[in-house]
């Protein structure tokens, strides 16, 4: 390729203020904002403190910030993953499914993992091979695998789908993911997200594979010549994404007891959501998952301060997705045609 | 020949005032006229102490020159000179940072602009829209918003017209762009340039792209728009050919104007002499550096063989065989081949024909991929870092160390250690300046950036190095570091690829340069022939220099 | 003077061309043919004079959708608008609730403020992803979430009732009526538009938008224009999925976007940009309304929703699939320039 070195701003060009911000920089953005944000919670909403609030926060944002990991790692490398609340859903429903089949709790699990595995690595070689079209693949992958599995969930008998739920015999070692009340005193769901916390992050800041992530989504092409193999990091990335979809679903069945394929929905927006506001951009190659979690801290308390005000999680929905605006307007404009000439 | 009087040719001419017409023929007394920039003679392109900068690199630097009525007016440089930023601002493409470009008194600040003020400019790039017809792709931006300035039938006429006087075979308006050959699309973009019956015509290196017969076609068109009063700019490095056709040409070299010559002053030899620069020539060879003796060479294994090699389905196919401490170098005009034949050797790109191999250890890799390419040792510098090489996203560090980290890893976790001395060894080995190793990669100079790219492709230890026009926007220092480091390389038993677009860089450093032609090696000149001429003939296709002279055989 | 060709190798070359240039149309209407088939095997009754207006009206708005999402994509580069399922939504709403509140419930008022709204929202994000030079696909994301969000606020369940005349139309059992006029006038519509030179250029920006720009070609208010283009169409099929249903629903708008995509997919449409016929994307809603139908007709019961949803992305998934095999395999290298300025999505 012969190009003259006029007419290449590097990536960033002058249009990206991410240049100009470090990465401790952001972090020091982002936990500004969650203090305020608590601080107010704290002045303007009773019962913030409590401990039953804190808790339930806690376990939200542990469900929340599960999902966000696989989001976060399709947004390094440039993509979008908009199948997690479909697989939400799915593993959700899924998982009842199998328990009434008799299957073994260990062993359901183990299986919606691996189908949620083998969807993400159908998502992500063919987002891939589609030249990046990850938007647009997952919105079908999500749709198909979530219509797929509430028709065979549902039967005629008892045990099917009704509006959308399930019952089921949830064995109580999964609710009580979502409990305080052990001797550890936290939920394991929420140790679950600490745990997984630090493997992303280690993963992202100190294995190769990680590093790998972030060249892919600075330079695609520098990242081919230094032997980064493009289909195989979408394939993996995507597939997390859709294990800790997966994942998610699960623990939110054990929170409310019962499968309903909408579980996911609010997943969209949040996961982007967190991603977004912890600064991670969306064109690829900036942030982290470190990042992720304090946007998902935000998100929570957030939310919980818009419901205080009764703005509803549509109301929420609305103001999120506006947000994403002014973030691409700031990190994510092309250079005009005129430079590429 | 008109010649403009009292210009001073050395630095920035003199812009005749709008409303007077200086005529002098054959070096008479001037005479004075009062008229329209209409009349040959009169300046109707004036670009006055013009500065544009991309970020840190200085396209134009207070550039200065007027072409008139009625003349054809070259731009000539080297690459990096400033030629297309200054079409690009005559096409209202860009508007410069400081100074003014006009074009009968008027600043072209848009594409659209630009064309009502009847400028038609010819980029570089072959600029079309794949998916649509011949006839759309004329007409391109002609039309008005929301109904055709010409009907259908009036534009079937004008195109046939046109297409019939540029094209030697008829071409069907209706065929879609992806159907035609590179050959066919310049004249179509040239046909485009020319429908509007524009004043001021540019084409920016528009002979790359055409064959023999339509090269002297295009010259019949530049006279013929010359006779009509057309300002005709011809922006090239293919200086011989102008020698026969251009008034005027004017001399950019590093983004400055350096001399305007006319007439009978412009000969090859004066050109090259002006676009060269002051430089000495001594300034581009490594201080004290000992060529290695032929003779302790001649043993020297095989290390790199090309066979049968052919970069299109219709080129002649190509054989190279390069031994270990070999320093090849790789030349020819835009567009010829040399890029893809890198390309190919290194297995980034597939050939149409042949193989590559690597002799390494005895054993043979056959490189067919980028992978393959790795395991047989060889190591590829990009030529354009910030789309290829480099990752603004990561740190200088990480741009290092992306390369090495899966294979100094352990169970997955980077050897930090490890890496850092690697990055210190190649940072002590090139010279790299730089401040704090974790700040961001553009926060380092083109020439550091380059080494660290060279850096990390070393610390891999290859067996064959093939660089892409490394040198491209670096300084000079930088410049003689990479040239010594390139010998001492080679002392040391590696193998050298060096494609280079500065054909200064071939002389004393390369053992052999391969000049490619028309998608194949025209010819190799062994060192003791190695002289800018020699190269820049065997570029234009002149086997033996002396017949280069600027008189067309 | 060039020689002219053979009069017959000129018609041969250009019917040649012409059926070469038809490719894209094969896949849909392969489709078509085989969705009918099926139908008249399983549902025979499409093809009375009820069930065809019955299929009028219930595929028109889908039909529109996908007409209206068509002159965005054409735009380029990656140019999906996700948006399209809530905007009809609010627009249904709006019709519904609003006008009837303020007793604008006419015809020629509700017309208006249908394709006026749908031009607005349309426009309004035109200009953003126009002057900004942001992402299509990532803002009408947003806007998506944005206005389905907004939906569900404004209106929590379906309900509401539209202005009687729109509502008959759900209910028509001949289709020599507004059921076919409308869908009618918009193709009448969609005819004359794309034959403007304005037409062309978003074409010719879409293939390559460099050298639009070189030509003279504006930019920003070609792409605004392609937006417009589309509002206009969105209005007219938010007003016909208001006579289908009758009233307002806050949650069609998922589905919608997915089905209107889909048929887009289907279409022949090129994400890259440049590529995408009025006709193929007419084709590809109309194979979705009949993937529908053609379910409907296996009595899936309470799984018919699921149904349709698992066809249609699975649907989705296999086009693009196929669309991706069909290009050739080094495409991956050409798109990295795009990629890298985040368009890839």
């Amino acid at each position: 390729m012969t190009t003259t070195h006029e007419g290449q701003l590097g990536r960033a060009g002058r249009l990206d203020l991410r240049g100009v911000m470090t990465q401790h920089g952001s972090v020091a953005m982002a936990g500004v904002v969650l203090v305020a944000l608590i601080a107010f919670g704290a002045f303007s909403i009773d019962g913030f403190w409590s401990l039953i609030n804190l808790r339930s926060n806690l376990v939200f944002a542990s469900f929340l910030g599960v999902a966000t990991i696989g989001q976060t790692l399709c947004a390094l490398i440039g993509g979008l993953d908009l199948s997690i609340p479909f697989v939400v859903g799915a593993a959700n429903v899924g998982l009842v499914k199998l328990l009434n089949e008799g299957l073994p709790s260990g062993a359901g699990i183990v299986v919606v993992l691996v189908l949620a595995a083998a969807i993400g690595a159908f998502n992500g070689g063919v987002s891939h091979r589609l030249r990046g079209q990850s938007l647009v693949v997952t919105l079908g992958v999500g749709n198909a695998v979530l219509g797929l599995v509430q028709i065979l969930v549902s039967s005629e008998g008892v045990s099917g789908i009704s509006g959308g739920t399930i019952e089921g015999n949830i064995p109580q070692w999964i609710e009580s993911l979502s409990w305080f009340n052990n001797s550890l005193g936290i939920a394991p769901a929420v140790i679950l997200w600490a745990a997984l916390t630090v493997l992303t992050i280690l993963l992202l800041r100190r294995t190769w594979f990680g590093r790998a992530l972030y060249a892919l989504g600075g330079n695609q092409t520098a990242a081919e010549r230094v032997l980064v193999s493009g289909p195989w990091s979408w394939t993996l990335v995507f597939s997390a994404s859709a294990v800790t979809a997966a994942v998610t679903g699960i623990l939110l069945l054990g929170y409310s007891g019962s499968g309903y394929a909408g579980v996911g929905d609010p997943y969209l927006f949040t996961t982007i959501a967190a991603v977004l506001i912890g600064g991670t951009s969306l064109v690829g190659g900036r942030g982290g998952y470190g990042l992720s979690v304090l946007g998902v801290f935000i998100l929570t308390v957030l939310q919980t301060i818009l419901s205080s005000y009764s703005l509803s999680s549509s109301a929420q929905e609305a103001i999120l997705g506006a947000l994403i605006i002014p973030t691409v307007a700031l990190y994510a404009r092309s250079p005009h045609p005129r430079m590429l000439i | 020949m008109i010649a403009a009087d009292a210009l001073d040719t050395r630095t920035n001419n003199r812009i005749v005032r709008a409303g007077a017409l200086v005529v002098q023929e054959d070096d008479s007394a001037a005479v004075v006229k009062p008229g329209v920039a209409s009349t040959p003679g009169i300046d109707v392109v004036a670009v006055r102490e013009v500065s544009k900068s991309f970020g840190e690199t200085h396209a134009l630097r207070s550039c200065s020159f007027s072409a008139r009525v009625g003349e054809v007016h070259a731009i000539v440089g080297e690459n990096g000179s400033g030629k297309s930023t200054l079409a690009k601002l005559l096409a209202g493409v860009l508007r410069p940072d400081s100074g003014s470009v006009e074009v009968n008194g008027k600043r072209p600040a848009s594409p659209h602009a630009a064309r009502q003020m009847g400028i038609a400019v010819v980029f570089q790039e072959i600029l079309v829209a794949e998916g649509g017809t011949v006839l759309d792709n004329l007409f391109l931006g002609d039309d008005g918003l929301f109904r055709a300035r010409m009907s259908q039938r009036q534009k079937r006429g004008r195109a046939q017209e046109l297409l019939s006087g540029l094209v030697a075979s008829p071409v069907d308006l209706d065929a879609t762009l992806d159907e035609l050959p590179l050959n066919t699309r310049q004249w179509i973009v040239i046909a485009r340039a020319l429908l509007g019956n524009p004043r001021v015509v540019v084409f920016d290196e528009s002979t790359a792209a055409l064959d023999h017969p339509s090269v002297e076609r295009f010259f019949d068109v530049v006279r013929h728009l010359r006779d009509s009063g057309v300002c005709v700019l011809i922006i090239t490095h293919r200086i011989h050919e102008l020698t026969t056709i251009c008034d005027r040409a004017t001399v950019l070299s590093d983004g400055v104007d350096v001399s305007t010559l006319t007439g009978a002053e412009i000969t090859e030899a004066r050109l090259l002499e002006l676009m060269r620069g002051e430089v000495q020539p001594e300034t581009h060879h490594p201080p004290l550096l000992e060529r290695p003796l032929r003779g302790t060479r001649a043993h020297a294994e095989e290390a790199l063989v090309v066979s049968g090699v052919k970069l299109t389905a219709q080129a002649a196919p190509i054989d190279l065989t390069v031994r270990t401490g070999e320093i090849v170098g790789l030349a020819g005009l835009e567009g010829h081949g040399q890029v893809e034949f890198i390309q190919m050797v290194t297995g980034f790109r597939q050939p149409a024909a042949g193989h590559v191999y690597v002799n390494r250890n005895g054993h043979r890799y056959t490189i067919d991929s980028a992978k393959s390419a790795d395991r047989a040792g060889m190591a590829y510098i990009p030529g354009d870092r910030n789309s290829e090489g480099l990752f603004p996203n990561l740190s200088v560090f990480e741009n290092f160390g992306i390369s090495c980290y899966r294979a100094t890893s352990r169970a997955g976790f980077i050897n930090g250690r490890k890496v850092k001395k690697m990055f210190l060894e190649q940072v002590d080995d090139l010279s790299i300046r730089l401040g704090r190793s974790n700040a961001p990669i553009n926060s380092l100079s083109g020439g550091s950036q380059q080494k660290v790219i060279i850096g990390r492709s070393l610390a891999a230890s290859p067996l064959v190095i093939a660089l892409n026009d490394p040198t491209r926007g670096v300084d000079i220092s930088t410049k003689r570091d990479l040239y010594a480091l390139l010998r001492s390389l080679a002392q040391g038993g590696k193998t050298i690829l060096f494609l280079s677009n500065e054909i200064e860089e071939f002389v004393d450093l390369c053992d052999r340069v391969v000049v490619f032609r028309l998608q194949t090696v025209f010819s190799t000149l062994p060192a003791e022939q190695t002289t800018s001429d020699a190269v820049l003939a065997a570029m234009f296709g002149y086997n033996d220099s002396e017949g280069f002279d600027g008189v067309r055989r | 003077m060039t020689p002219k060709a053979s009069t017959v190798s000129d018609a041969k070359r250009s019917v040649r061309r012409f059926i070469s240039g038809q490719r894209s149309l094969l896949t849909p209407s392969i489709l078509f043919v085989v969705l009918l088939v099926i139908a008249a095997l399983h549902g025979p009754h499409l093809f009375t004079s009820d069930g065809l207006a019955g299929a009028l009206i219930g595929a028109s708005p889908l039909v529109v959708a996908t007409m209206a999402i068509t002159p965005i994509a054409i735009a380029g580069p990656a140019g999906v608008d996700l948006s399209i399922g809530p905007a009809m939504t609010l627009i249904n709403i709006e019709i519904v609730l609003g006008l009837t509140k303020i007793g604008f419930t006419g015809p020629v008022a509700v017309f208006v403020f249908a394709i006026g709204l749908g031009v607005l929202l349309q426009a309004a994000m035109g200009a953003l992803i126009a002057v900004l030079r942001v992402s299509t696909v990532v803002v009408t994301l947003a806007v998506y979430l944005v206005l389905d969000g907004l939906n569900t606020v404004i209106l929590p369940h379906a309900e509401g009732a539209a202005p009687a005349w729109l509502s008959s139309w759900g209910s028509a059992s001949t289709i020599f009526s507004p059921v076919l006029y409308v869908p009618l006038a918009a193709f009448v519509l969609w005819a004359l538009i794309s034959r403007t030179t304005f037409f062309r250029n978003i074409r010719l920006m879409g293939a390559n938008d460099k050298t639009a720009f070189v030509s003279g070609i504006p930019l920003i208010s070609t792409r605004i224009g392609a937006h417009v283009i589309a509002g206009v169409f969105v209005g007219i099929a938010s007003l016909m999925y208001t006579g289908l249903i009758g009233s307002a629903d806050p949650t069609a708008g998922a589905s919608f976007t997915l089905s209107a995509v889909t048929a887009l997919v289907i279409g022949g449409a090129s994400l890259g940009g440049g590529h995408a016929k009025g006709l193929g994307s007419v084709l590809g809603a109309m194979d979705i309304w009949l993937i529908s139908y053609v379910l409907s007709t296996f009595n899936f019961g309470l799984n018919a929703s699921y149904w349709v949803q698992f066809t249609t992305g699975a649907v989705l998934v296999v086009s693009l699939v196929a669309g991706g095999i069909l290009t050739n395999a080094s495409g991956n290298r050409q798109w990295q320039e795009k990629w890298l300025l985040g368009w890839g999505k």
